[in-house]
C-alpha cells in the first residue's frame, strides 16, 4: 500500500513539468501580448517591459521561470505587476477552497440522500424531483443561477449582496456553486442504486427481516456509493479551484476568476500557476479516491495494477 | 453507513481548516466607499495607463500642479508657483516649502527628478509625453540601447543633457523643447508625479553583474503596496488586499490637511455590472464611479434622479484602412489587393450613409450627441476652446460654427444633415460619390470586413446597424467580423483590418491631446493616413508660441480629418455615474477625473 502510494507521487513531477510544457506552449503561440494596452506603445517601451520580465522570447522565458517554480515561485504576475503569481494564489485559493469545501458539503449529502430516494421510489415523485435537479443542475447556466440568486439577496435582505468574510457571505455562491456537482451526484446515485437494488445479497438481507431503511441506507449504498466516489475526486479538485461567473457575480476574491482573467490578459505565469495548482489537486484528490475505493469496499484490490 | 458516512466528515473537517486558513472576519465599512471602474492594475506611475488606477492616484499622491475638482483646470499643488522664460520654453517651479511624505521627508525637487528620470530609464506608456522636454527622447532611447546590448552599445548617455533639473530642494527647473502651453495640466497628470526614492531602494531587484556595471536598476512592483509604499497625497494607502479591497487613511503630513473631510475612503472591488449595481443599491456603496451602457439607458428611462451624466472628453469613431493595398489578411479573405478606402471619395460615402441619430437614439441611449467632428464639442472641458470647420473642402472663409451653434446643431433632428462641420448625413451624395469611385449602386464593391471586439456589446450592435445602414444606401455588403479583445487591440495596431469602430479619450484640455493621433509619425495613427498638410499644419502649431494663432492652425488640420475623414466620427460619449443626493464630490465630469480630498458623505 504504502509502495503504491511512493509510486503515484513519484510520477507527479512528470506529470506536473508535461503539463507545464503544454501549457507554455499554448499560451505561448496565442496572439496578444500581456504589455500591451488600449493605446498602442513604443516598440521601445515593450521591449524594454519584456526584457525586464524576462520574457524577449520563449527561451527566456523558459531559462528563467521553470527553474524558480520548484520553490514555488511562480515569478511576477505579468498583468498586474506588483503581485507574484504566488501572491496571488495565496490569497486567492484558500477563499477557493473553502467555498469549494462548502459547496460540496452540500452537493455530497443532499445529492446521495435524493438519487437514493429517488431510486427507491422509482418512478414517484421523488424521482421527478431528482430529474428536475439534475436537469436544473446541468444545463442552466451558472451564471443565471448566481445572479438569480444575488437578486433574491438584494431583494430579501436575508443575505450580503456579495463579497467575502463572514459565514453568512458563503450561503448563496455556496449553494450556486454546489449545483452542479449536486446533479451529477443525483444521477450517479440513482442509476447505481436501481442496479445494486436487484442484487442478491440486497433481497437476502430484506429476506432475514432486515428493514427497509437499514437495507437501503446500510448495505445498498455502500455499494451504490462506489460510481459516485469516482466523480468526487475530479469534481472535489475542480470545485475547490473556485468558478469564475459565481466569484465574478457575488464579487468573490478567489482563484476561479483568475483562470479566465489571465488568459483574456495573456498573463503567462499567471496561467501557468494557475493551471499548475489545478493539477496538483487533481493527481490529489485522484489519488484520495483511489484509496478511499479500498477501502470503502476491500474486494478491490487497488496494489494489484500497479504491482 | 458508516464508512459511506465518513466522506463528508472528511469535506466537514477539511471545510474547518479552510476557514482558518482563509482568515475570514468583517470588516467595518470606510466613512467613503465606492466600486471603481475595475479592479485596479498598478499603482507603479510608470506603467499606469488605466483610468481607474489614475483615479486612485490622485488620491494618494500629487503632483506639482493638481487638477482642480470642479473645473479640472491646474491648480498649484505641489508647487506653488513657477516663472517662465520669455522664449517660454524654461519653466523653474518653486515648491511649497510644507510638503512632507507620508513617512516625514520633506517632498524636494530632486524626488521631482528621480521620478521623471525613471519614466525615462523605464519607459512605460506615457513615457512619449515627457519627449516634449529638451533632451529627453535621446536620453530615454539611447538608454535603451545601453542598457539591452549590456553596455556594449555606449557609452551611457549623461541625464545632465536632459532639461530636468532640481537646482536645490526647493527649485524645479523644466526645459522644453518648443512652448508647450498645457504644460501645467501635463504636470497635473499622474505620470508627472514625484517619488520617495529611499523608501524603495529596499525594492531594487537583484541585480545580476551587467546590470551592476551598467548601472541599471529595476524596482520590484511591492513598493507601491501597504506598508511599503510611500506617498505625499491627501490620503496613505494602508490597505491593499488583492481584488477585495483597497483602503484609504488621511494623511497627517499632507500640506492641505484641513480640506479633506474624509478620514477614510474605500474602493471595493466589484467587477460584475449587475453585483456592483446591486451593492449601491443596497447601500454598501456610496458611489458606482461607471454604470454599464444597457443598464444605464434602463435607469434612464426610468427617470432615476441618481443617475448622474456629463458629456466625455471622448469621441466613438470608425477607422478605415488608407493603405493603397488592403493589409495581407484582409486581402485574403477579400479575395484583392486593391483597397477601395485608400480612395477618400468612398471614405466619404461611406461617412456620409451612416445615421448617427438612430445610432445614440436606438443603441447607446445616454443622450450621447451625434458627431460631425472628431474633437469634442468646444467647451466639453473647461479650457477646451476650438472653432469647427465648415465643410467646404479646400474653401476657406466660409462661416465659421460657434460652441453653442455647433451643440444645438448636433442637438437638432436634422442637425446631421445640410451644412456644418465635417461631413454630413446625406445619403445621396454619398451614392454618388461612390458612383464616381467607380461603384455605381455599390457595383464591384468588395464585401469588406468590420472587426469589432467582442468585449463591446455595443460596438457589436454598432456593426449590425452599419451593415444594414450601408446596405440600404449604398447596395454594398460588408461581413461583420468578432475577434476577442487583445487580438482585436493587435488586429488594429498592426493595422491588419479595413473598418473597425474604436475610441479616443484625451488626455488633457488641448486639441493636439486628439490630433497628434494622426501624424504620419504617430505610433496611433492606426489609420496609417499619411499627409502632408496635416503633419506641416501640427508641426507649425508646436513651435507657434501665440495661443490663439497656434489654435487656429489646430482647427485646420481637425478640419482636415473630418473631410478626408481617415475616420468617420459617430458619436460623443457621455460618462455616467450613481451616487445618492448626500454624497458630495463625485459628480461625473468629462475626463472622470475625481479628487478624494473634496468628497465627503453626508450621514
Amino acid at each position: 500500500m504504502l509502495r503504491l502510494i511512493a509510486f503515484r507521487v513519484a510520477q507527479f513531477p512528470l506529470i506536473l513539468a508535461v503539463i507545464y510544457l503544454l501549457t507554455f506552449l499554448l499560451v505561448w503561440v496565442a496572439p496578444g501580448s500581456p504589455f500591451t494596452n488600449e493605446r498602442n506603445v513604443d516598440k521601445a517601451v515593450l521591449d524594454s517591459l519584456k526584457r525586464k520580465f524576462h520574457a524577449d522570447s520563449a527561451w527566456t522565458f523558459l531559462a528563467y521561470y521553470p527553474k524558480n517554480v520548484l520553490t514555488g515561485d511562480f515569478g511576477p504576475s505579468f498583468v498586474h505587476k506588483e503581485w507574484s503569481v504566488a501572491d496571488i494564489i495565496r490569497s486567492a485559493l484558500p477563499i477557493s477552497v473553502t467555498l469549494g469545501l462548502f459547496a460540496m458539503l452540500i452537493a455530497v449529502p443532499v445529492g446521495v440522500g435524493i438519487g437514493t430516494m429517488a431510486a427507491v421510489n422509482r418512478g414517484g415523485a421523488l424521482d421527478w424531483i431528482s430529474l428536475i435537479i439534475a436537469l436544473v443542475g446541468i444545463s442552466v447556466p451558472g451564471f443565471v443561477v448566481a445572479a438569480v440568486l444575488l437578486i433574491f439577496a438584494a431583494e430579501t435582505n436575508w443575505f450580503p449582496v456579495g463579497g467575502w468574510g463572514s459565514v453568512k457571505d458563503m450561503i448563496l455562491p455556496g449553494l450556486a456553486l454546489s449545483l452542479a456537482p449536486m446533479a451529477y451526484i443525483v444521477r450517479l446515485t440513482r442509476v447505481s442504486m436501481l442496479d445494486t437494488l436487484g442484487w442478491d445479497y440486497v433481497r437476502t438481507a430484506r429476506a432475514k427481516g432486515l428493514s427497509r431503511a437499514v437495507v437501503i441506507w446500510k448495505h445498498s449504498l455502500r455499494n451504490a456509493f462506489l460510481p459516485t466516489m469516482t466523480y468526487l475526486g475530479p469534481a472535489t479538485a475542480t470545485t475547490m479551484t473556485g468558478s469564475f461567473v459565481i466569484e465574478k457575480v457575488f464579487h468573490i476574491p478567489g482563484l476561479g476568476q483568475h483562470f479566465v482573467d489571465s488568459v483574456t490578459g495573456r498573463d503567462q505565469p499567471l496561467i501557468l500557476g494557475v493551471v499548475m495548482v489545478e493539477s496538483a489537486l487533481l493527481l490529489v484528490f485522484n489519488l484520495l479516491v483511489d484509496l478511499a475505493y479500498g477501502w470503502l469496499d476491500p474486494r478491490i484490490d487497488i496494489t494489484a495494477k500497479a504491482g | 453507513m458508516g464508512r459511506v458516512l465518513a466522506i463528508p466528515l472528511v469535506l466537514f473537517g477539511m471545510l474547518l481548516g479552510s476557514v482558518i486558513w482563509s482568515g475570514g472576519g468583517v470588516q467595518k465599512r470606510a466613512e467613503f466607499s465606492f466600486i471603481n471602474r475595475g479592479d485596479i492594475y498598478t499603482l507603479d506611475l510608470n506603467q499606469m495607463s488605466y483610468l481607474q488606477d489614475f483615479r486612485l492616484t490622485y488620491g494618494i499622491r500629487e503632483g506639482l500642479y493638481s487638477p482642480d475638482a470642479k473645473t479640472l483646470r491646474p491648480i498649484p499643488a505641489g508647487a506653488t508657483g513657477y516663472d517662465l522664460s520669455d522664449d517660454k520654453k524654461v519653466w523653474t517651479f518653486h515648491l511649497r516649502k510644507e510638503c512632507k511624505w507620508s513617512n516625514g521627508d520633506p517632498v524636494t525637487a530632486k524626488d521631482y527628478a528621480f521620478s521623471w528620470r525613471r519614466m525615462l530609464e523605464d519607459p512605460g506608456e506615457y513615457t512619449y509625453l515627457f519627449f516634449y522636454v529638451k533632451g529627453a527622447e535621446d536620453y530615454s532611447t539611447r538608454i535603451q540601447k545601453y542598457y539591452a546590448s549590456e553596455g556594449r552599445e555606449g557609452p551611457r548617455p549623461d541625464f545632465a543633457n536632459v532639461g530636468i533639473k532640481a537646482a536645490d530642494d526647493d527649485t524645479f527647473v523644466v526645459t522644453l523643447n518648443d512652448p508647450v502651453p498645457y504644460l501645467l495640466e501635463l504636470v497635473a497628470f499622474p505620470p508627472f508625479y514625484p517619488r520617495n526614492e529611499k523608501s524603495m531602494e529596499p525594492f531594487i531587484e537583484q541585480q545580476s553583474d551587467v546590470q551592476k556595471a551598467i548601472g541599471q536598476v529595476n524596482y520590484r512592483g511591492e513598493y507601491t503596496r501597504p506598508p511599503n509604499v510611500v506617498t505625499n497625497g491627501p490620503y496613505r494607502l494602508t490597505q491593499w488586499d488583492f481584488k477585495r479591497r483597497l483602503v484609504l487613511e488621511k494623511s497627517d503630513n499632507y500640506w492641505d490637511k484641513e480640506h479633506v473631510r474624509t478620514k477614510t475612503v474605500e474602493m471595493v472591488v466589484a467587477e460584475n455590472p449587475l453585483s456592483q449595481f446591486l451593492m449601491y443599491e443596497s447601500g454598501e456603496v456610496d458611489w458606482q464611479s461607471e454604470v454599464d451602457g444597457d443598464l444605464a439607458a434602463e435607469l434612464r428611462a426610468k427617470g432615476r434622479k441618481d443617475l448622474r451624466s456629463s458629456p466625455a472628453f471622448g469621441t466613438a469613431f470608425l477607422t478605415f484602412i488608407c493603405t493603397p493595398e488592403l493589409p495581407s489578411t484582409v486581402a485574403e479573405s477579400v479575395g484583392s489587393k486593391k483597397n477601395p478606402l485608400a480612395d477618400v471619395r468612398v471614405r466619404r460615402a461611406l461617412t456620409m450613409s451612416i445615421d448617427k441619430q438612430f445610432i445614440v437614439d436606438s443603441i447607446t441611449r445616454m443622450g450621447e450627441l451625434p458627431a460631425r467632428t472628431y474633437l469634442p464639442p468646444d467647451g466639453t472641458l473647461d479650457g477646451f476652446t476650438w472653432i469647427p470647420g465648415p465643410f467646404t473642402p479646400g474653401g476657406a472663409g466660409a462661416a465659421q460654427y460657434t460652441d453653442k451653434q455647433m451643440r444645438d446643431m448636433l442637438a437638432s433632428k436634422d442637425g446631421m444633415k445640410g451644412a456644418g462641420a465635417g461631413l454630413p448625413f446625406n445619403v445621396e451624395l454619398a451614392r454618388k460619390l461612390l458612383a464616381e469611385a467607380g461603384y455605381p449602386n455599390g457595383q464591384g464593391f468588395p464585401n469588406l470586413p468590420i472587426l469589432y471586439g467582442t468585449n463591446s456589446e455595443t460596438r457589436k450592435k454598432i456593426c449590425q446597424v452599419l451593415k444594414n445602414q450601408w446596405k440600404d444606401a449604398l447596395n454594398i455588403n460588408v461581413s461583420i467580423v468578432g475577434a476577442e479583445g487583445k487580438s482585436f487591440r493587435d488586429k488594429v495596431s498592426d493595422k491588419q483590418y479595413a473598418i473597425a469602430p474604436v475610441a479616443w479619450y484625451g488626455d488633457y484640455p488641448d486639441a493636439s491631446t486628439f490630433t497628434d493621433k494622426y501624424l504620419s509619425t504617430s505610433k496611433q495613427n492606426d489609420a496609417a493616413w499619411y499627409n502632408t498638410t496635416f503633419d506641416d499644419l501640427c508641426a507649425k502649431a508646436t513651435k507657434e508660441g501665440d495661443a490663439a494663432k497656434r489654435l487656429r492652425l489646430l482647427e485646420q488640420a481637425e478640419n482636415l480629418l473630418d473631410t478626408e475623414v481617415p475616420i468617420a466620427p459617430l458619436y460623443h460619449y457621455v460618462n455616467v455615474s450613481l451616487s445618492r443626493d448626500n454624497v458630495h464630490g463625485v459628480d461625473p465630469n468629462p475626463r472622470q477625473v475625481t479628487m478624494f480630498k473634496g468628497v465627503w458623505v453626508e450621514r
